[in-house]
Order: C-alpha cells, then sequence, then structure tokens
C-alpha cells in the first residue's frame, strides 16, 4: 500500500500531509515529493505527520535528509502532529531536539 | 709310574699356565657380560687382557658408523698423554696397518715382526715414543657386525706373542664384542630413558597447568567439563578456565601450532599471559588483542596459537566471545532441542598479525543451554578430510542426548571406537560447558506455577518480505508485545525495533531481494520477551556497526541504532550451514 501525500501551500508555509505507513518501501515516495518542494525554495515546510500510524529508520532518514537540504538553503523544515509511535522513534534516535516538532499543524504555522 | 720326562713336565706347566690364563679371561668374560657401562667394561676387560697376556700395551679401537674409521676407544700400559695423543690423533682406514687389516679381513692377526711386517703402521709408534717389536689384532664382531679391533702389543718376557697367545686372546674377544655390543644398547637406552624421564616430568608439568574441576558451593548454576589427551608426552592444545568478579566465568580453549616440547613450552606462555590480561582487561576482545600483540612481538619459530575466549555472565547467561582462528563451537540449545555452530567472525590465529583487531561476538544462552568447545584433533579424529561430516556427528550426538546432561563420554567412545585402537594424529581436547542458571531450581520449586516457562508460547512466523507481508509482521509483534504485557509505547517500540531487524536481513543477508523467506520466532516467558530472526543469507553481525553518525545519517546505520536503544540484548549467531539467527529480547516489568 502506497502513501497518500497532499500538498498545500499558503502564505505562511508548503503543508506535506502524509496518510499511511512510512517503512522501507514508501518511504522513497516520500523522498521524492521532499525533493519535488524544496526545489521551489520554500521558507518553510511543515511536514504533518498526523495519519502516520508507523514510520521506521528509512522515514526517519527521509525527514533527517529533508532538514539538512532545506536548512542549508535558509529555510526550515518543521514537524507536526505525531502521534505517540512515531514521537517515540524521533526520540529513541535522539533527533526530537533536532527537530522542530509541534503537536498540531496550527501551531506549526504560527510559529 | 716313572717320572715325567722334563719335556713332559713342561708342558704340563704350560698346559697348566695356559688353563689359568683361560679360565681368568673366561672369569672376567662373566664379568663384563654383566656390566652394561661401556667405559666400565673397556676399562675392565683392557686391565685384565693385558695382565693376563703379559704384555706391554693393548688398546681398543672402535669402528665409527659415521666415519667407517677405527678410532682408539682405550689403551692400557701407555702414559696418560699418549693415551690422549693417541685416542685424538690416529684414525685407522678400513685395512690400515695391523687393526685395519684385521678389521677389514675379519681375521686376526699376528705379527711375530712388526717391523718385518708391510701392513704395520708406523706412525702410532713414532707417537708413542716406544718399538713394536710384536703384536696381536682381532676383530670385535657381534653377530657379524663389525664393532672394532682389540690389539695387544709386545709380550713382556718373550720376544713375540705365539699362535696359543692368539687363540687366548680370540675366544676372550667373542664375549668382549657381546658385552660391548650390550653396553652401547644399554647405553642408546639409558639416552632414551633420560629423554623420555624428561618428557614426563614436561608432562606433568603442563597437567599441572590445566585448572582444576570447578564445583562445589556458590557453582551450582554451571557445569564445566573438560578432557585434553595429548598425541605425544606433551601437546600443543590448551584450556583454561577460572572464574572472576561479578559471577563471571572466563573459558579458553586453544590449539597451538606443531606438537611437542617446543609446543607445549609456547602453551605455557600463552596460558599465563592470558591469566594476567584475562584479569586486568577482562572483556574478549581487549583480552585478545593484547595476548595477540603480545605474542607477534615475541614469536618464536613462527608459531601461533588458535583460541576462542569465551566470557560467561552466570548469572544472566549472557556470553560474549572473540575468536581468533580457531574451530568453531556448538551451541546446544535446550528449550528449542537444536544444535548450532557458533562460528561468528573469527580472525586470524594469535601471533601473526600484529595489531589485528579482533571482534567482540555475543549470544545469549537460556537455561540448560551447552557450549562445546573443541580443537581440531576431534575433528580430525573422524576424518581429516572432511570436517563437514565430524562436525554433523558431532551434531547428532548432542542432539540425541538429553539437554543439561554432559555429552563428553559420549562423544569420546564414539571417537575412541571410531580410532579402533590407533593413537590419534593430533592432540585432542573437549570443553562442555552447561548453563543452568538459577531459573531451573525455581522451576524445581514451584512445578507448573509458571506455564509461560514450559515453552509452549511461542508464535513463529515464516515469511517473504515483501512490502504487505511486513506490514503483518509488524501487526504480529504489536500484538506480541500487548500480550506480554507491554505497555502501548513499550509495545510501538519492540514493533519497531522487529521491523528494522527485518529490514536488515533484507538489505545485507539477501541484497534486497524480498522474495527470500525469514523466520522469525516470538518467544514469550514471564521475564522477556524475545523474538529469534532466523535467515539464510550472508552473516551479518549489527554489532560490527559502528553507532550512528547523525550528520552523515545512513539509514541502514540509524535502524540498528535504534534496534539497540529499544532493546535489551541483542545477540547474533551465524552458521555457514544453518544460517543467521539475531535474537533480541526485551525484558519485562
Amino acid at each position: 500500500m502506497s502513501l497518500d501525500i497532499q500538498i498545500e501551500k499558503s502564505d505562511l508555509a508548503t503543508v506535506i500531509s502524509v496518510r499511511g505507513e512510512v517503512d522501507l518501501y514508501s518511504s522513497p515516495a516520500l523522498r521524492q515529493e521532499l525533493k519535488r518542494q524544496l526545489k521551489k525554495k520554500p521558507e518553510v515546510v511543515v511536514v504533518e505527520l498526523s495519519r502516520v500510524e508507523y514510520m521506521d529508520s528509512s522515514g526517519v532518514a527521509t525527514l533527517v535528509e529533508g532538514l539538512k537540504n532545506l536548512t542549508k538553503a535558509g529555510g526550515r523544515l518543521k514537524l507536526a502532529g505525531l502521534n505517540q509511535a512515531v514521537a517515540q522513534i524521533f526520540k529513541f534516535a535522539h533527533l526530537d531536539k533536532v527537530f522542530d516538532i509541534y503537536d498540531h499543524l496550527e501551531e506549526a504555522l504560527q510559529e | 709310574m716313572s717320572p715325567p720326562s722334563a719335556e713332559t713336565a713342561r708342558e704340563l706347566r704350560e698346559l697348566r699356565a695356559r688353563c689359568a690364563k683361560l679360565s681368568s679371561l673366561i672369569e672376567v668374560g662373566a664379568i663384563i657380560s654383566s656390566t652394561l657401562d661401556l667405559e666400565e667394561v673397556l676399562r675392565l676387560v683392557m686391565a685384565k687382557a693385558k695382565e693376563v697376556m703379559e704384555a706391554e700395551a693393548c688398546s681398543v679401537l672402535l669402528l665409527s658408523e659415521e666415519s667407517n674409521q677405527l678410532e682408539f676407544e682405550l689403551t692400557v700400559g701407555n702414559e696418560a698423554q699418549v693415551d690422549q695423543d693417541l685416542k685424538e690423533k690416529i684414525r685407522l682406514e678400513m685395512g690400515q696397518g695391523v687393526a685395519g687389516w684385521a678389521a677389514k679381513e675379519r681375521r686376526s692377526v699376528l705379527v711375530a715382526d712388526a717391523a718385518a711386517d708391510e701392513r704395520w703402521f708406523a706412525s702410532a709408534d713414532q707417537l708413542t715414543g716406544s718399538t713394536t717389536r710384536s703384536l696381536m689384532a682381532v676383530p670385535l664382531l657381534s653377530k657379524d657386525r663389525l664393532i672394532g679391533v682389540a690389539e695387544v702389543i709386545n709380550p713382556r718376557f718373550k720376544p713375540a706373542f705365539d699362535q696359543g697367545d692368539l687363540e687366548l686372546l680370540e675366544t676372550f674377544c667373542a664375549q668382549v664384542a657381546v658385552a660391548l655390543d650390550n653396553a652401547r644398547f644399554h647405553q642408546a637406552f639409558l639416552t632414551q630413558q633420560r629423554l623420555k624421564e624428561q618428557l614426563t616430568a614436561a608432562s606433568s608439568i603442563q597437567r599441572s597447568f590445566l585448572p582444576p574441576p570447578l564445583t562445589g558451593e556458590g557453582n551450582q548454576d554451571f557445569s564445566l567439563e573438560a578432557v585434553s589427551v595429548p598425541a605425544q608426552e606433551v601437546g600443543g592444545d590448551l584450556y583454561d578456565y577460572f572464574l572472576l568478579p561479578g559471577r563471571r566465568l572466563a573459558v579458553l580453549v586453544g590449539d597451538v601450532s606443531g606438537k611437542g616440547v617446543g609446543a607445549a613450552l609456547f602453551m605455557a606462555r600463552v596460558v599465563s599471559e592470558f591469566r594476567y590480561l584475562s584479569r586486568l582487561l577482562v572483556e574478549p576482545r581487549a583480552v585478545m588483542n593484547r595476548l595477540n600483540n603480545s605474542l607477534a612481538q615475541g614469536a618464536q619459530h613462527g608459531m601461533f596459537v588458535t583460541a576462542v575466549y569465551w566470557l560467561v555472565d552466570l548469572e544472566q547467561g549472557l556470553v560474549s566471545y572473540t575468536n581468533c582462528g580457531h574451530v568453531p563451537t556448538l551451541w546446544h540449545r535446550a528449550r528449542r532441542s537444536g544444535v548450532e555452530l557458533v562460528d561468528s567472525r573469527s580472525g586470524p590465529p594469535l601471533g601473526i598479525v600484529e595489531g589485528y583487531d579482533y571482534r567482540a561476538a555475543h549470544l545469549e544462552m537460556e537455561p540448560g543451554d551447552s557450549l562445546l568447545m573443541l580443537t581440531d584433533g576431534v575433528i580430525e579424529a573422524w576424518g581429516r578430510k572432511d570436517p563437514a561430516r565430524s562436525y554433523d556427528r558431532l551434531i547428532k550426538l548432542l542432539r540425541s542426548s538429553q539437554p543439561g546432561r554432559p555429552t563428553l563420554n559420549k562423544i569420546l567412545e564414539e571417537l575412541a571406537a571410531n580410532l579402533e585402537g590407533a593413537e590419534a594424529k593430533d592432540d585432542l581436547t573437549l570443553l562442555e560447558l552447561t548453563w543452568t542458571g538459577l531459573s531451573k531450581s525455581k522451576e524445581k520449586e514451584e512445578p507448573g506455577a509458571d506455564p509461560i516457562l514450559n515453552g509452549s508460547d511461542t508464535v513463529e512466523l515464516d515469511t517473504s518480505l515483501r512490502p504487505r507481508m511486513m506490514r503483518v509482521v509488524r501487526d504480529v509483534a504489536d500484538r506480541v508485545g500487548r500480550l506480554a504485557g507491554m505497555s502501548r509505547e513499550d509495545a510501538n517500540a519492540f514493533k519497531l525495533a522487529v521491523d528494522e531487524a527485518c529490514t536488515n536481513v533484507l538489505r545485507h543477508a539477501y541484497g534486497g531481494d524480498v522474495t527470500r523467506r525469514l523466520r522469525l520466532s516470538f518467544h514469550l516467558s514471564s521475564r522477556e520477551l524475545a523474538v529469534e530472526l532466523h535467515d539464510f543469507g550472508l552473516g551479518f553481525d549489527p554489532e560490527s556497526l559502528p553507532p550512528p553518525d547523525i550528520e552523515n545519517l545512513r539509514p541502514g546505520g540509524l535502524g540498528v541504532y535504534l534496534i539497540k536503544s529499544v532493546m535489551d540484548t541483542i545477540s547474533y549467531v551465524h552458521s555457514e550451514t544453518e544460517g543467521n539467527t539475531l535474537k533480541l529480547t526485551k525484558r519485562l516489568a
């Protein structure tokens, strides 16, 4: 089953909403989408993960790659709406302080 | 009766004298036959011969087997210096001089007038400063083998020796030859005996290096049996074990290159350095790295040793080990009634590559499990050409035995039967460590109180690594976690670890081939939830990966890192024949 990825652009940010399980097989799709959006030099990208029930290390690595590239280009990558299981992975990997993580999309956009 | 004529009276006197001489010689013969010391025999014989023969001097020349020359072994009647000179300076070729002639022809010689005899070798006279008038030479033969020549020079009371003197000397020499032969044989025997005594001493010293049995109070949580049979008096196999602080058991099994005394001395050095280093550094990898450097620096005659060091945590059953070129160990798993070959990532033998960094490997024993360590003498005893067959045989023997019961005797019996009385070509060492653990006694105290411990709480899953199946695996992992009573958070973490482990198999063992099979089994006990991933691909030890570098993140490295942060223990067993098993456990609250 592939990921469902939707893009929504506003004045504040580019929001990438992901739905499904991000694992070894589906993370390449997320990677591709991130690359495509980053080419447009957005200032702020929010990855909305509230409907992601599961993410593995390949998903985390994909987001790390996006974070590094966007930061280099002078933009910001934010994560929003992580459920407990996904938040946990970032904690295990000691990446919860590296990303800007928000409980809800609204908070991420307001900041 | 008329008085005997003057003629007859003289003959009678001579006959009596001859009889006296003969019996005297026979007496000497009896004495020398009973003496086995070579020098003693010669000195005794020559002194008596000189006396009986009424000669000025006599000597014995022995045939040197190396040069095929006659050498003066002993002379009687000369001054010490002359004796020395003869020994050092005169060597006769076969056929040279009277003695040489007697030796070559194997016949006795009587020379009445030396000066007139062309065989006479004048050099000896020049050396001794005396004049040889008359002499006799008789070959010393033993069972048709020429040993040397006996020579008697100058009768004191008459101008020349006669035929009667020669016969006497011949009679005499027949016995001397036998005595000499005996003495020589005895000397060789003595040398051999002395060597044997030294070997016996070396053997008992070597045995003293082997540790005494570890039994008694406080050691009921394991049993250890070892047997070592050297192919010669002293061997190159070694084993050692002792307890370290923190209820840990150190076990070393090794095999020194070569055999005999040299190998034994090297083995002694290995054991003493190991004892020192293991108490100092404890961890197998660190100990073996240091031991390797030490042996490589001081290596003599290209000696090296294959060895494996096991460090067993007797409270948890956790084992870490480092293998340095040694043959695989067999792991008999009580609960799974299976036998695995533990051959994880062996490095080169110790003492060859200075600075080599050996690997640490780990496994986790369950109560009743045992490790059977051996040396290649055991493998070769079943046939040098096919070690795989020997291992199959050993695995069968282990499988057919009750787990937790020592198998050593059974193996030895079979080995003995296989050798059929022939001596083993190589040293042969077996060491069996069985970990009973503490839970065993618990089990006895409350029989049936913990149904989870009876081994039936196992969920098995045989799957491919296709995306859809991976979702199933995650789902199963999640459910098993919940069933084990894990919190939602822990169950999620457990699921993640299982998933990452599968990903690793796919990446490293199967090269990305999602169609290959993976066997997963979840084992639930009251203490822990364990999962084993059994694959049939290339070996991959997650411990061998460095910690992830967040700056240069590679997905694979992060996965292993996640597994490590989630799970309590990780063990990995690689086997060429039976595939690889990665085992992860999570303690239950």
